[in-house]
């Protein structure tokens, strides 16, 4: 527990962390950062599929947050205000680095990218049977596109409509490569688990 | 149904959305229901990995760190600005000082917010739609949509952003007094006024998106365009008279709505 | 005998366009359900969009489509649903086509935005905003409403529209104003004609503003009005015996003219620079 919730009693909101913030409190941003550190982590954890790279991005975020805490008017959710933050400071990065954001429609693919079709019969399902570091690993595999659109919608719940707004595609665009990018994640699953299966 | 065309439509399948037929196919092929539930077995598993990594503390110190050279800063600059204020001469190496700080964010705060503006626009010639923007909205001539406003509003809000319009009459006022034209009655299209460098620039940013708009554009913006010069010449010859005021804001009014459309990318 | 053949031959042709076109469209349908007061907007670049009331707590898309250069997106967040008809490469005014017919709850605030339209709404209650380049627009049937319209081109015509809010911008677009009234009722034209048919309502605030377009108001012998009108060019006529009134306004015979009637409920402002300014008697 920090001092700035010592200080109220142990009882320090989120708006009143907010309100102190704004005004410059260092405990009352530390109490923030403690509320947000998981989900901006992971958001860049996800979306860069680098320890390192999360870290530095996180620690950008949350400067970026302390410079423009002032200009929150509380028209959305802090959290949401925050996480799209987070989201633009990824996406600068990559795209600073010349990775691709999303895959735009007329790209084409490489081999390596496209999803297989299935050959032979049906599989063993993965429903029931898969677990969190398998999924983790595979969607550290995926092609760089794939990735954002992936963990943006599937696993940080942002609607098509946002992230089309937020690295600048349509909505089309973002539904078809969604599609892909589980299907690639399908594909990764099976593979894994195929091989694993064969190992001595 | 066959199974490609199922695959075709399994995105909006995933979201909710099936027929009859489609619905048919999966109760019979094992492969393509096999396949759906794979989907969204990765589906629900995702949303277990939101929030889930924590990061290490070696992150907060350096965060940490960072905000406090960024206050001491501050305590210098604020220190300064005393010493400034208390002197009878400023000192040079004061003024240079606080200079090259407050450049270094300057910069600092630009760069953040050009990359927020390359990835905020990234079609195609975002520089000419971003020219275009940028200077019209210094000029006041486009705002933001306002939500529609409660009863009880009156005209008297007009008035309120009268003095950026009037800003951006003294851009337009100025070339169009140097022309010397005087109020004329209704003339044809092609021999109302054109444009200024902006107005060239907006119609073949119009030009390169939708071809076949561009002369809609055109003989609109011109209509406005003598709008604005006869409202303008109203009130020069009476700066008191309130509808020639009145009238010149709904001349801006026009060519700001113009402008909104054809900068709305949704739109051709 | 060559003339039938003809005649059959073009009989034939035309069918198999027809059952072409037909083949070629693909209608879909999309239901949001929403809660009070949902926001729905629609972006049709090309093609009519029909705003009507709903039965029930949703909203229901219609949309066909012509060809395959264009697709339907459709997304919900809460109680706002957007579509858009996003444009494939190579999609021109025909191939970009979308007819939609939305339903929506009389609450709900509807935008509007096409380029070619038309685009019509009735029997609506909450905010609709209607963006067009050259579209048709036409509003019928709206009660306590705010109408904000915004057209370069496109006729625009309200139609019963009471208690309203009304905002209408048009460039060079003809603005028809029958039985519309409210607390506050706005036209900005620059060539555009103007016309009002209706009674003024019983308080309110109405300005009928042009640059070229002619102003025509026509208003029965019982309206209520404090009535100014000036056109600084162009001719001014009134059909009204009007009670003078105290006013810097300065009448001018021909150009100007200001007075009330019966009470003088509501404000009404006829302006123009060189546009015909005409209050009628009904």
């Amino acid at each position: 527990m920090t001092d700035a919730r010592r200080r109220a009693g142990g009882g320090l909101s989120e708006a009143e962390a907010i309100e102190l913030a704004k005004q410059g409190d260092a405990e009352a941003f530390e109490a923030l950062y403690d509320l947000h550190k998981r989900r901006v982590y992971s958001l860049c954890l996800r979306m860069t599929a680098n320890t390192a790279e999360a870290e530095d991005l996180t620690q950008e975020a949350f400067l970026q947050l302390f410079r423009k805490i002032g200009t929150f008017r509380g028209e959305s959710a802090f959290s949401t205000w925050l996480h799209r933050m987070a989201v633009n400071v990824v996406l600068m990065r990559l795209r600073k680095k010349g990775l691709p954001v999303v895959p735009l429609e007329e790209t084409v693919e490489t081999e390596e990218d496209t999803p297989k079709k299935e050959l032979g019969g049906p599989d063993p399902a993965l429903a029931g049977s898969l677990d969190r570091l398998q999924l983790e690993r595979a969607i550290e595999a995926l092609p760089p596109g794939y990735r954002s659109i992936f963990v943006l919608h599937d696993v940080e719940g942002f609607e098509h409509n946002e992230i089309a707004d937020m690295v600048g595609c349509s909505i089309g665009n973002s539904k078809s490569q969604l599609h892909k990018a589980r299907m690639k994640l399908r594909e990764l699953l099976k593979t894994s688990r195929a091989a694993k299966a064969t190992r001595p | 149904m066959t199974c490609a065309e199922m695959e075709h439509v399994l995105p909006e399948i995933m979201e909710g959305v099936r027929t009859a037929d489609q619905e048919a196919h999966l109760q019979n092929c094992r492969e393509c229901s096999g396949i759906l539930a794979d989907l969204d077995e990765i589906r629900q598993r995702a949303r277990s990995l939101h929030a889930s990594e924590e990061p290490s503390s070696r992150v907060w110190e350096s965060i940490s760190t960072t905000l406090g050279e960024w206050r001491s800063e501050t305590d210098v600059i604020a220190e300064q600005a005393r010493e400034l204020q208390a002197s009878e001469e400023p000192s040079p190496r004061v003024w240079d000082s606080i200079q090259a700080t407050l450049n270094e964010w300057r910069s600092e705060m630009n760069e953040i917010s050009a990359e927020a503006g390359v990835l905020a626009d990234s079609e195609p010639s975002p520089r000419v739609w971003n020219s275009l923007e940028i200077e019209l909205r210094k000029a006041g001539l486009i705002r933001r949509p306002e939500p529609p406003v409660a009863s009880g509003r009156s005209s008297g809000w007009r008035w309120a952003w009268l003095a950026p319009v009037a800003a951006a009459l003294l851009v337009v006022g100025v070339t169009l007094s140097q022309r010397g034209h005087a109020p004329q009655g209704p003339a044809s299209v092609a021999t109302l006024p054109m444009a200024s460098l902006e107005d060239q620039k907006m119609l073949d940013a119009v030009a390169l998106r939708a071809p076949s708009m561009r002369a809609v554009y055109e003989n609109n913006l011109r209509r406005v365009n003598a709008y604005i010069r006869d409202a303008e010449q109203s009130v020069k010859n009476d700066p008191t008279d309130p509808e020639a005021q009145e009238s010149l804001v709904n001349a801006y009014e026009q060519k700001s709505m113009v402008y909104e459309m054809a900068l709305d990318r949704s739109l051709p | 005998m060559e003339n039938r053949l003809r005649a059959a031959r073009i009989t034939g042709v035309l069918i198999i366009a027809a059952v072409l076109m037909v083949a070629a469209e693909t209608r879909k349908e999309y239901h949001f359900p929403v809660g009070a007061k949902a926001s729905v907007s629609v972006t049709n670049p090309y093609g009519p969009i029909s705003v009507k009331p709903a039965t029930g707590n949703e909203v229901v898309v219609t949309a066909i489509t012509h060809t395959d250069k264009v697709e339907i997106d459709q997304s919900q967040s809460g109680d706002r649903v957007d579509i858009l008809s996003h444009l494939l490469a190579g999609a021109d005014s025909q191939s970009g086509r979308v007819d939609y017919e939305i339903q929506v709850p009389s609450d709900a605030n509807v935008t509007l935005h096409s380029s070619t339209g038309p685009m019509r709404a009735e029997k609506l209650q909450g905010d609709v905003n209607l963006e067009g380049t050259t579209a048709v627009v036409e509003v019928r049937d709206l009660n306590n409403a705010h109408v904000h319209v915004r057209t370069m081109e496109g006729p625009v015509t309200l139609t019963n529209v009471r208690d309203a809010h009304v905002d209408i911008t048009s460039v060079s677009g003809s603005v028809v104003l029958t039985d519309v009234t409210g607390r506050f009722v706005q036209v900005n034209s620059a060539s555009g004609a103007i016309r009002y048919d209706g009674d003024f309502g019983t308080g309110g605030e109405y300005l009928l503003t042009s640059h070229s377009g002619d102003i025509d108001a026509v208003a029965p012998g019982y309206a209520s009005v404090d009535v100014t009108a000036r056109s600084v060019t162009g001719q001014v006529e009134n059909d009204f015996p009007l009670q003078p009134k105290h006013t810097p306004f300065t009448v001018k015979v021909g150009s100007a003219f200001s007075g009330t009637m019966g009470k003088a409920a509501s404000s009404v402002r006829l302006l123009s620079f060189s546009g015909k300014i005409h209050f009628r008697k009904r």
